[in-house]
């Protein structure tokens, strides 16, 4: 399994395209090593051994190399006080800090099929952007368990009968995740987050009673109700950057995972108060009920060092 | 080739990126975000909302919202709390009318007519809907053509069906009627014929129908009938509610000699004196003469009219039959253009011409509500029943006033009495007040101004309004009336029993304004009833008073009320 060994500076040659023949080769050996990981063979290469956790902070073992029969490669040599993904093994110093934060950015696609969206959307698509911040907890060469705080925020406007509808969703969770390296770049994870989401839904229309600070009327409604979403994903390393030896490792991650979002259904009931009157009584306007539950896919950037 | 070829330019990181995986996995991504945005929602949504039209039922406000194939039925309860229903009607709806007495909304829709059924459902053809606030009382006729226009029988057992000028076919045939028996369902007879509706089509001379008048049931000939008169533009069709299949009878007013065509204008019925054979219509023409038909028997079909043509010296621009001295019939003519009224004997054809003091255009029959019990002869032991006289209330719309006049003949005039009242305004409209105070009518005028004439006392109580536009509806009971403003947020109530005004301010400006029964009244409790302030603007709001509290200046809750907006937004989940 030496060719494992060579890939990370062969991956470098075959993308710069510097020895094309030398690059091709390793490519195969590559392809071949990563059917190997996602089938399952035992971790027993160096380079499977020195596959970062997606975690980023990586153990960079020195095993040593066993002879090779192969026209050894073209040398890397990376500059002075950078090492990078690509680095050999044999060459990376050992004590890079673990900070052990994970950040993300992304966006979730949830499909709601809620009646109860109708009026504000005109398919069931539903677009929230995610931040999530998480520290991990357990780190293992084989698995990263991180605990973190997510937020989602969605908007969907449309129009109901002439009249402009919004529906804001800020959803805050407590966000477990836990994440197996598959290979080198890849890595699997599955992610829990229970939480709470806000929902603002507001009907503007001329028929709703205007209030003294609001120029437009508007019927509203704000309601709190728990959440949850369950998804498994891919994580994909797409750099990892150091300025120093002893630096932390910054690992760059294109994330993608798909899961499922439930929140229970609540009577959307929006009311239009206006300015106060003696002897009103509002009877809210019933549009149905609606959830938030549905399948979601997600793609996301994460930065994990 | 140096490994410093492939330094990245930003030579302080080295960020080493591969093609392979990202590609094909942002595009799974991609499509499976995309995928996540398919199914649509409810067209109703996109509906607008420009069409809808209002319509009071006894005890419920229907809205008609036809480009969401609905009728929105609001209903209240004795807290004021509404219940919104959305009950379903038949795509292309074309028009829409309430029962005379307000307990059923009717609507005419064309259904697909010939286009395509949206995607998922099933085609539907044209159908006249009976829509009630009872499930049990919704009905749906099937009709046979795609007609827009529909006339009620008052007596809420008929309906008629025509090709209104509306009517958007490509041909259509204006003569052609459907006659539904509302008070059946939709049937097939034996043999596979329509049994209701019964389709009729009129034979025409050239004309096509104008108006539609159901009769009372009449002692004819052939027994107690009902008929439809259906005037067109130039003669007047009868037809047998009994077998409405049957060929009509046509009253052709325009001889064939003559180029000039005479327009039916009105017809008023009578039953005549008990028994058969001189039940009578009297139709008024655009001309001079009054036509007189008497159903009598025949031998080709149970009756036939025996025509009259009466002139009565200028055109005629109203009709009534009248009972005068001892119960005599007699059709009463206001003749405006000549300064009297004319009353024919319709046996003998004979006249006898009223002057009266302005050219009164208008007149309607007010003998119960304005007889004055000192007027009524005393029936001493033995004496025969007084037979009554008929007093009728003349008024103008151009100018000139109200006035009584009371039928019968005294010594040297053909009449007992013609009593002008102090109105000097143009009277529009005559309004009845209802059963509290039947000897009141409400008098619209183009001023600014009304007034409520008392019929018995012989009295006009002047009310000043700031809009000539004032609306002025009765509450159903009539202890009260309404007034307001299309687009101001005052409501006027006027207690008809003191005739004081009260005045009370919406938070919105009110478009229209509706009394309807509301449910839950406590046992032995009168019946409770709901105002309701409607809002056409957006997608409409309504606020829900209590009509009594509303209308009594000294109730500290008659501001309360239920404000509901949104109200075509309501209901459209559960479609």
């Amino acid at each position: 399994m030496r060719s494992s060994r060579r890939s990370p500076r062969n991956v470098l040659t075959a993308t710069g395209g510097r020895e094309p023949e030398v690059g091709r080769r390793a490519a195969k050996v590559l392809m071949a090593a990563a059917i190997a990981t996602i089938l399952g063979s035992p971790r027993t290469t160096a380079a499977a051994e020195s596959t970062p956790a997606p975690g980023g902070d990586e153990p960079r073992p020195s095993t040593p190399a066993p002879p090779s029969t192969e026209p050894a490669p073209a040398p890397y040599f990376p500059p002075a006080g950078v090492t990078t993904l690509d680095t050999p093994a044999a060459a990376r110093p050992m004590n890079h800090r673990i900070i052990g934060i994970d950040a993300s950015l992304g966006v979730r696609g949830t499909r709601l099929t809620s009646l109860g969206l109708d009026p504000f959307s005109r398919d069931d698509g539903f677009v929230q952007a995610s931040l999530t911040l998480g520290y991990r907890a357990v780190h293992a060469p084989n698995l990263d368990l991180s605990l973190g705080v997510e937020w989602d925020y969605g908007l969907a406007s449309s129009s109901a009968r002439d009249s402009r509808t919004s529906l804001e969703v800020h959803e805050l969770a407590v966000a477990l995740c836990g994440r197996v390296p598959l290979s080198r770049r890849f890595a699997a994870f599955a992610r829990l987050t229970p939480g709470a989401a806000r929902l603002e839904a507001q009907v503007t229309d001329a028929s709703a009673l205007a209030s003294g600070s609001s120029p437009t009327a508007s019927l509203t409604q704000v309601h709190w109700l728990p959440s949850a979403a369950a998804s498994a994903g891919l994580a994909f390393r797409v750099a990892s950057v150091s300025r120093s030896q002893s630096a932390p490792v910054f690992d760059y991650w294109l994330t993608a995972e798909a899961g499922y979002h439930y929140s229970p259904s609540y009577a959307l009931e929006l009311r239009s108060e206006g300015r106060s009157a003696a002897g009103r009584d509002v009877q809210p306007l019933a549009l149905g009920d609606l959830s938030l539950r549905g399948g979601f896919a997600r793609l996301g950037m994460a930065l994990t060092f | 080739m140096s490994h410093h070829d492939q330094k990245p330019a930003r030579d302080h990181q080295h960020l080493h990126l591969r093609r392979s995986p990202v590609a094909p996995a942002g595009v799974a991504a991609a499509t499976l975000l995309l995928a996540l945005g398919c199914g649509g929602r409810n067209p109703v949504w996109d509906a607008p909302v420009g069409r809808a039209q209002p319509f009071a039922l006894d005890d419920a406000l229907a809205v008609v919202d036809p480009d969401a194939n609905r009728v929105v039925l609001l209903t209240t309860d004795v807290t004021r709390r509404a219940r919104v229903e959305a009950v379903p009607i038949q795509r292309g709806m074309r028009a829409a009318t309430m029962a005379p007495d307000r307990s059923r909304l009717f609507v005419v829709s064309a259904g697909d007519a010939g286009e395509m059924p949206p995607d998922g459902s099933a085609e539907q053809g044209p159908a006249l809907e009976v829509v009630t606030t009872s499930v049990a009382g919704r009905r749906t006729y099937p009709l046979s053509e795609p007609l827009d226009g529909i006339a009620l029988d008052p007596r809420g057992e008929w309906a008629v069906l025509f090709a209104s000028k509306s009517a958007g076919g490509l041909v259509s045939n204006p003569n052609e009627l459907l006659l539904v028996d509302i008070g059946k369902p939709a049937g097939v007879a034996a043999g596979g014929a329509v049994a209701n509706p019964v389709a009729h089509t009129l034979r025409s001379f050239g004309g096509k129908p104008q108006r539609f008048t159901f009769t009372d049931p009449l002692e004819l000939p052939g027994g107690l009938r009902r008929l439809l008169i259906v005037e067109t533009e130039q003669d007047v069709a009868i037809v047998d509610l009994l077998h409405p299949a049957d060929p009509e009878i046509t009253v052709q007013l325009t001889s064939g000699q003559d180029a000039r065509r005479v327009h039916p204008a009105a017809v008023a019925v009578t039953d005549g004196d008990p028994g058969p054979n001189d039940a009578r219509i009297a139709i008024r023409t655009d001309d001079r003469n009054v036509v007189i038909a008497t159903l009598l028997p025949a031998t080709d079909r149970d009756f036939s009219p025996s025509l009259n043509l009466t002139d009565v010296g200028a055109v005629p621009s109203d009709t009534a039959w009248v009972r005068t001295d001892a119960g005599a019939l007699g059709l009463a003519a206001l003749v405006p253009g000549a300064g009297k009224a004319v009353v024919i004997d319709p046996t003998t054809g004979l006249t006898v011409d009223v002057g009266l003091p302005a050219a009164y255009q208008r007149l309607s029959l007010v003998t119960a509500a304005a007889t004055k019990a000192s007027t009524v002869p005393a029936a001493g032991p033995g004496a025969a029943v007084p037979q009554p006289v008929d007093i009728a209330l003349l008024w103008n719309a151009n100018g000139g006033g109200v006035a009584f006049w009371e039928l019968g003949r005294v010594a040297g005039q053909p009449y007992r009495s013609v009593e002008t009242v102090g109105v000097t305004s143009a009277v529009t409209s005559v309004i009845d007040v209802g059963s509290a105070h039947p000897e009141l009518k409400i008098l619209q005028t183009r001023d600014t101004a009304f007034f409520v004439l008392d019929l018995k006392a012989r009295t006009s109580a002047p009310f000043q309004t700031s809009s000539a536009s004032l609306v002025i509806a009765p509450s159903a009971g009539g202890t009260r009336a309404w007034a307001y403003v299309p687009g101001s947020s005052q409501i006027a109530s006027i207690d008809l029993q003191t005739l004081h005004a009260t005045e009370r301010r919406t938070e919105r400006p009110l478009s229209s304004l509706f009394e309807i029964a509301a449910s839950g009244a406590a046992p032995g409790a009168p019946a409770p009833r709901s105002l309701i302030a409607l809002t056409q603007t957006g997608t409409w709001a309504a606020a829900v008073y209590d009509a009594a509290s509303a209308g009594d200046a000294n109730d500290a809750a008659g501001d309360a009320h239920t404000d509901i907006a949104g109200l075509l937004l309501e209901g459209i989940d559960a479609f």
